[in-house]
C-alpha cells in the first residue's frame, strides 16, 4: 500500500522533472490539501463519501493550477526562485489549513470500512482498496503515456522541449497538462489514503523527503523508474518493522539508506541516462 | 440693632466645624465609593500565562486559567482586586521561553507567571524568575531537576512551585503501579500466561520507561514477548499492530506523547486487534480524541491526571473539553490567590510562604474560596489534598495527588484506576476476549 501511494506521489514529481524541468517542493503540498478537503466535505460537513471525493480532486486541480499559473510559472525558467516560490506555496497551504481547520489531528472515514483475513493476516479493506486503485490508477497513466497521442507528444518534450517546439508542439499548453496530470495524481494518492492515516498540517514535509529519494532511486525524470523506486522504498519499509521491531522507528532511515547505495552505486539512479 | 445672618460674625469654632463635617464628607463619600465600586474598576493584577499557546497543551492552560479568573473575579477578586490573564508564547526553544518570561515580568508587569509545558523551557526561564523574584508556577513540566534546584539552593529558587503533572520520574512508577491489576483483569478470564508487548514512541523522555518495563514485566510474572519502538510522527502502525497480533500478546503496554498514539489507538480498534490496552498516550486525554480515531479509540486506556467530576463538567460545558494536565492553571491560580488573601499583600516572599503552607493547615481550607470549592484541589480525589514537598514538588502518593489511570468507554474518558477513584469499570475490548475464547485461551 505505501508502495502504491509513494508511486502516485512519484509519478506525478517525475513528469514536472521530466517534462516541465522543474522540482516543485509543494507536489505533497497537493496531496495533503485534498486529504483536508475530503476530510472537510465527508467529515464536518457530512457529505457522501465517493462525492467528497470528487469534490476535492476538483477543488485541488483548480488551486494547483492557479497556483501553478500565477505563482510557478512566470519564474520556471528560474531553478533557485522556483525552489522558494514552490516551498512559499507549500507554507502558504499549510498555514491556510491551520487557520481554517485547525493543528488537530483529524481522520477520515474508510470507503470500505472493516477487515479481512487473508491467510492468517488481517487486512483492512481500505488498505486493498487504496492498493488496487492506485494500481490501476498507475495503468491508466502508464497507457496514458505510452499509447495515446498526448502521452506521446509529453515524452517527446520530455526528450527534447526545442525540437519538440520545432515540430509545432506547443510546449507550454504540454507542461499545462503534465501539471494537470500532477495535480490530479496527487490530489487521488491524497483522498485514497486519507481514512488510512492521520491527517495534520505537517503530513506534506514527512513525505517529500521519501519521494524526492524515490526520484533519485528511479533516476530523476524517469516515470518508470519511479514506480519502481516507490515499490522498493515501501517494501523496505515494511521489511524494517517485521525483522527488527525494536528499530522500527528508523524504517526512514533505511529507506534513505537504500538511496544513498543506489546513488554509490549508480549515481544517475536505476534508470537514469548517465551524462558523460 | 439685631445684625442679618449673611453679616454677622463666623467664630473659628464654626469654621472649623464647617472644614470638619466637609473633609468627613468627602472621606465618607471616598470609603463609600471604594467598596462599592464595581471590581471591574479597580487596577487588575496581571497573571501571565506562559506556554506553547498554539498547541493544544498552550490552550488548555488558557482555559483553565480563565475558568478560574472568571470565578475569583465574580467573587470580588484578590485583595479586592480584580485579575487579569495576559499570555505570552514560550514557542519551542528555551532562548524563546526566557524572552517570553522576560516580556511578562518587565513590559506586562506580571505579580505571578503560570504555565510553561515544556521541562527545557522551563529550566531556562526558572532563571529569569530568580533574578526577577517573581513567583513562578509551572504546570506541564515534569523534569525532577525543576525542584531539586530549589532544594540545592532555596534563597535563589523558592519562587519555583510545580502545580501538575507529578515529576516524571513518579509518572514512570505509577505506569507499573497498576500493572498487576491490569494481569489479574486478564488471569481472571482463565489466561495463567499473560504476555505483554510494549509499543511506544522513540523519545529521550520514553527511553528510561521502555527499559523499566522490560525488566518489571518478568518480575510481575508476565512474559514479555517484543518490543516495538516507532517514530513519534508515525502515520501507520498496521506492521506493527499486525506483529504484535502474531506475538500473541494479550496486553499491550503504550508509550506515546505524540500522535503517534492517536494511529496506534484507530489502527487496533479498526484490526480489532486482540489486546487489552494500558499505559502512556497523551493525545488520548483529548476530547477530540474519539473523533480523530473515528470511535475506533474506544477501550484506550491512559495514564491521566484526576479531575473531580464537577470540575470536568463545568469544563465540558465552557469548552467542550476535557480537561488535561494543562489545565491545572485552574488550579495554580486559586493556590496563589488563596496566598495571596492570606499573606495580605503581592510581596513575592510573604506569599511564597503562604504557599510553603498549602495543605498543611489540617483541613486545607481555601479560605476565601471556600463556596467555589469543598476545601480540596479540584485534582485530588475525595479525602486526598494537595500539598508541596519541601523542595516545592507535587506530593504524590497515597492521600495526596495520584496520576489515575482513564479509560474510553463508548465515547467517554471514564477514571478507572485507582479503584478508589474509578467512576467505571476497566474494559477489555469483547473481541479481544472473542478471540482468547475462539483460539482456545479462555473457556
Amino acid at each position: 500500500m505505501t508502495g502504491g501511494i509513494l508511486a502516485l506521489l512519484a509519478i506525478g514529481m517525475a513528469l514536472q522533472i521530466g517534462v516541465a524541468r522543474m522540482i516543485n517542493f509543494a507536489h505533497t503540498a497537493f496531496y495533503m490539501l485534498a486529504a483536508y478537503v475530503i476530510y472537510s466535505l465527508a467529515v464536518v460537513y457530512g457529505l457522501n463519501l465517493c462525492l467528497s471525493a470528487a469534490i476535492s480532486v476538483m477543488v485541488t486541480l483548480v488551486i494547483g493550477v492557479v497556483f501553478y499559473w500565477l505563482g510557478i510559472r512566470p519564474i520556471k525558467e528560474h531553478a533557485r526562485s522556483l525552489l522558494v516560490m514552490t516551498v512559499a506555496i507549500a507554507l502558504m497551504i499549510q498555514e491556510s489549513i491551520v487557520l481554517i481547520i485547525g493543528s488537530d489531528y483529524v481522520s477520515t472515514p474508510s470507503f470500505l470500512p472493516g477487515y479481512i483475513t487473508l491467510f492468517g493476516v488481517r487486512i483492512l479493506r481500505q488498505t486493498l482498496l487504496t492498493f488496487g486503485i492506485s494500481l490501476g490508477i498507475l495503468l491508466l497513466v502508464w497507457m496514458f503515456i505510452t499509447r495515446t497521442k498526448t502521452g506521446k507528444t509529453i515524452r517527446a518534450t520530455a526528450q527534447d522541449a526545442e525540437m519538440a517546439s520545432l515540430l509545432g508542439v506547443n510546449v507550454e499548453r504540454v507542461n499545462l497538462t503534465v501539471m494537470v496530470i500532477s495535480l490530479a495524481l496527487a490530489a487521488i494518492a491524497g483522498i485514497i489514503i486519507a481514512p488510512l492515516l492521520l491527517i495534520d498540517e505537517t503530513m506534506w514535509e514527512r513525505i517529500l523527503l521519501s519521494l524526492m529519494a524515490i526520484n533519485v532511486i528511479g533516476g530523476l525524470g524517469n516515470i518508470k523508474g519511479s514506480i519502481i523506486g516507490a515499490f522498493i522504498l515501501g517494501y523496505v519499509e515494511t521489511m524494517v518493522v517485521f525483522l527488527m521491531p525494536m528499530g522500527a522507528y528508523l524504517r526512514g532511515a533505511f529507506a534513505m539508506a537504500v538511496m544513498l547505495i543506489v546513488l554509490t552505486v549508480k549515481p544517475e539512479g536505476l534508470f537514469g541516462i548517465r551524462v558523460e | 440693632m439685631r445684625k442679618s445672618l449673611s453679616k454677622r460674625a463666623i467664630t473659628r469654632a464654626q469654621v472649623i466645624g464647617i472644614v470638619l463635617i466637609i473633609v468627613i464628607a468627602i472621606v465618607a463619600g471616598v470609603v463609600f465609593y471604594y467598596f462599592t465600586k464595581p471590581v471591574e474598576e479597580k487596577t487588575p493584577i496581571k497573571i501571565g500565562i506562559i506556554g506553547p499557546l498554539r498547541e493544544t497543551e498552550g490552550m488548555h492552560m488558557q482555559m483553565g486559567a480563565i475558568l478560574a479568573v472568571e470565578e475569583i473575579n465574580a467573587k470580588g477578586g484578590v485583595l479586592g482586586r480584580p485579575l487579569e490573564l495576559v499570555y505570552e508564547d514560550s514557542g519551542t526553544t528555551p532562548m524563546e521561553g526566557v524572552l517570553a518570561f522576560e516580556k511578562l515580568v518587565t513590559v506586562h508587569k506580571v505579580s505571578v507567571v503560570i504555565g510553561e509545558e515544556k521541562s527545557e523551557l522551563c529550566l531556562a526561564e526558572q532563571e529569569v524568575m530568580a533574578d526577577h523574584k517573581v513567583i513562578f508556577l509551572s504546570v506541564g513540566a515534569a523534569n525532577p531537576e525543576l525542584c531539586a534546584r530549589v532544594g540545592q539552593n532555596y534563597e535563589r529558587y523558592k519562587y519555583y512551585f510545580r502545580i501538575s503533572p507529578v515529576n516524571s520520574t513518579m509518572l514512570g512508577q505509577y505506569i507499573f503501579k497498576g500493572l498487576p491489576w491490569v494481569r489479574d483483569k486478564i488471569k481472571a478470564l482463565g489466561i495463567e500466561n499473560v504476555k505483554v508487548a510494549i509499543i511506544g514512541a522513540q523519545t529521550k523522555g520514553m527511553e528510561p520507561i521502555f527499559e523499566a518495563a522490560e525488566a518489571i514485566i518478568p518480575e510481575l510474572g508476565m512474559e514479555h514477548v517484543g518490543t516495538w519502538r516507532v517514530s513519534p510522527t508515525a502515520t501507520d502502525l498496521t506492521s506493527e499492530l499486525l506483529a504484535i497480533k502474531e506475538s500473541g500478546a494479550h496486553l499491550v503496554l503504550t508509550m506515546f506523547s505524540e500522535a503517534a498514539g492517536v494511529v496506534f489507538s484507530r489502527q487496533r480498534g479498526e484490526l480489532e486487534i486482540p489486546v487489552a490496552v494500558w499505559g502512556i498516550n497523551s493525545e488520548a486525554q483529548k476530547a477530540v480524541f474519539w473523533e480523530s480515531t473515528l470511535g475506533y479509540g474506544n477501550y484506550e486506556c491512559l495514564m491521566n491526571t484526576y479531575w473531580r467530576e464537577e470540575f470536568i463538567d463545568k469544563y465540558m460545558e465552557k469548552w467542550g473539553e476535557y480537561p488535561t494536565y494543562c489545565s491545572a492553571t485552574y488550579e495554580a491560580i486559586y493556590i496563589w490567590a488563596d496566598s495571596v488573601e492570606r499573606a495580605g499583600t503581592l510581596d513575592p516572599d510573604a506569599v511564597v510562604q503562604e504557599i510553603e503552607m498549602w495543605g498543611k493547615r489540617g483541613s486545607d481550607v481555601m479560605q476565601k474560596f471556600r463556596d467555589l470549592h469543598d476545601g480540596v484541589g479540584m485534582n485530588t480525589a475525595p479525602g486526598c489534598h494537595f500539598e508541596f514537598t519541601s523542595n516545592h514538588d507535587v506530593m504524590c502518593g497515597p492521600g495526596y495527588v495520584e496520576p489515575v489511570f482513564t479509560q474510553w468507554i463508548d465515547g467517554e474518558l471514564k477514571c478507572v484506576w485507582p479503584e478508589s477513584s474509578a467512576t467505571a469499570e476497566y474494559q477489555i475490548p469483547p473481541y479481544a476476549i472473542d478471540y482468547w475464547r475462539a483460539t482456545g485461551q479462555i473457556p
